[in-house]
């Protein structure tokens, strides 16, 4: 599979092709054991690195600048370099201001919870919201599919009905989460 | 539209700049609605990150299914030359098959000419050399019975 057909693929929902970049496993995994990281340690950061690329390739805007590989080492090398930063254990600097030019910026994480246990407990409510409303709303917001094409996927009539039924779901959401108490706390 | 599908609206990116502009007012003037929206905006998050927990899993599986088929590999290792002399080897003994099977075809179809062919005249070869040397044999002993007889 190219590569240009990875990113496609990512963009129209199958996340099953991402098992084709682990022939890069082991550039990252070889950056972190030779820089104070166990192969353990390589296997963690290579699956967030995995995890971010996705974040991003399906993004709308996003345009693969380099190779897939070359992405993915930029990514794993930067958060391994943080993990070390963060344990405060130093490292050639070198390797610090090592220059990745050819990899766009990308994005790291996603913003945090305003109560720690509340993404818990949305994430058990929506297990319970049936399984259509789990998958419109995941195809949405997770895999970042347009209305056109959930239409298309899930058969409806039109992209106008996917919308209304997205609209439902969240509202069936937001209600039982608002019969939580003290949960959201004003921003 | 309801306000609330606004709040989604907003949050996805998908109002006009008017609009935008205008709810962002409103909710700057009305502590309930900006409540609804940092509701929302925490119930798309979760489900992003559920999205993600769940491709963490299928992540883990991918990379076993990797490191066990390395693993595999590793214990078969690739040897350009065990792979050539294999490949030699069985065109080799297929080569000897069919040659074999060629052989058997052509004696069995054969065999009544060549019997017919060459019996006969190897036959009649050593029938009339034994005729022949016979012949000879007995010529001698005439030649030598005469002699006897004349001396």
């Amino acid at each position: 599979m190219t590569e240009a057909n990875i990113i496609k693929e990512l963009k129209n929902g199958n996340t099953s092709v991402l098992k084709h970049v682990y022939v890069h496993l082991n550039t990252v995994t070889s950056f972190v054991t030779k820089n104070s990281g166990s192969r353990e340690d390589g296997h963690d950061i290579f699956q967030e690195t995995v995890i971010v690329f996705h974040r991003n390739a399906i993004k709308e805007e996003f345009l693969l600048t380099s190779s897939i590989g070359t992405y993915l080492f930029a990514i794993g090398r930067r958060m391994w370099l943080n993990q070390l930063r963060r344990k405060k254990i130093k490292i050639a600097d070198s390797e610090i201001d090592q220059d990745l030019t050819a990899v766009e910026t990308f994005e790291f994480e996603l913003p945090q919870f305003s109560s720690p246990d509340l993404g818990q407990k949305i994430h058990k409510i929506l297990d319970e919201v049936g399984d259509t409303c789990k998958e419109i709303l995941q195809l949405f917001y997770f895999k970042k599919l347009n209305l056109e094409a959930i239409k298309e996927r899930l058969a409806y009539r039109s992209s106008q009905v996917v919308r209304q039924q997205k609209y439902r779901c969240l509202k069936k959401i937001r209600d039982k989460v608002s019969k939580m108490p003290t949960l959201i706390q004003q921003p | 539209m309801k306000i609330e599908e606004q709040i989604i609206r907003l949050l996805e990116n998908d109002l006009s700049a008017n609009d935008r502009a205008e709810l962002e007012k409103l909710l700057e003037e009305n502590p309930e609605l900006k409540k609804e929206r940092a509701l929302y905006e925490q119930i798309i998050l979760a489900i992003r990150e559920k999205g993600e927990a769940e491709l963490r899993i299928d992540l883990d599986g991918y990379l076993k299914e990797y490191i066990e088929g390395k693993e595999r590999k590793k214990l078969i290792p690739f040897n350009k030359y065990i792979f050539y002399g294999g490949i030699a080897a069985s065109l080799s003994l297929i080569m000897l098959f069919f040659y074999q099977t060629k052989n058997n075809a052509d004696i069995t179809n054969e065999t009544p000419m060549m019997f017919e062919i060459n019996e006969a005249p190897v036959h009649a070869d050593s029938a009339t050399l034994e005729r022949d040397s016979l012949q000879n044999v007995s010529d001698s002993l005439k030649k030598a019975k005469s002699s006897v007889d004349n001396f």
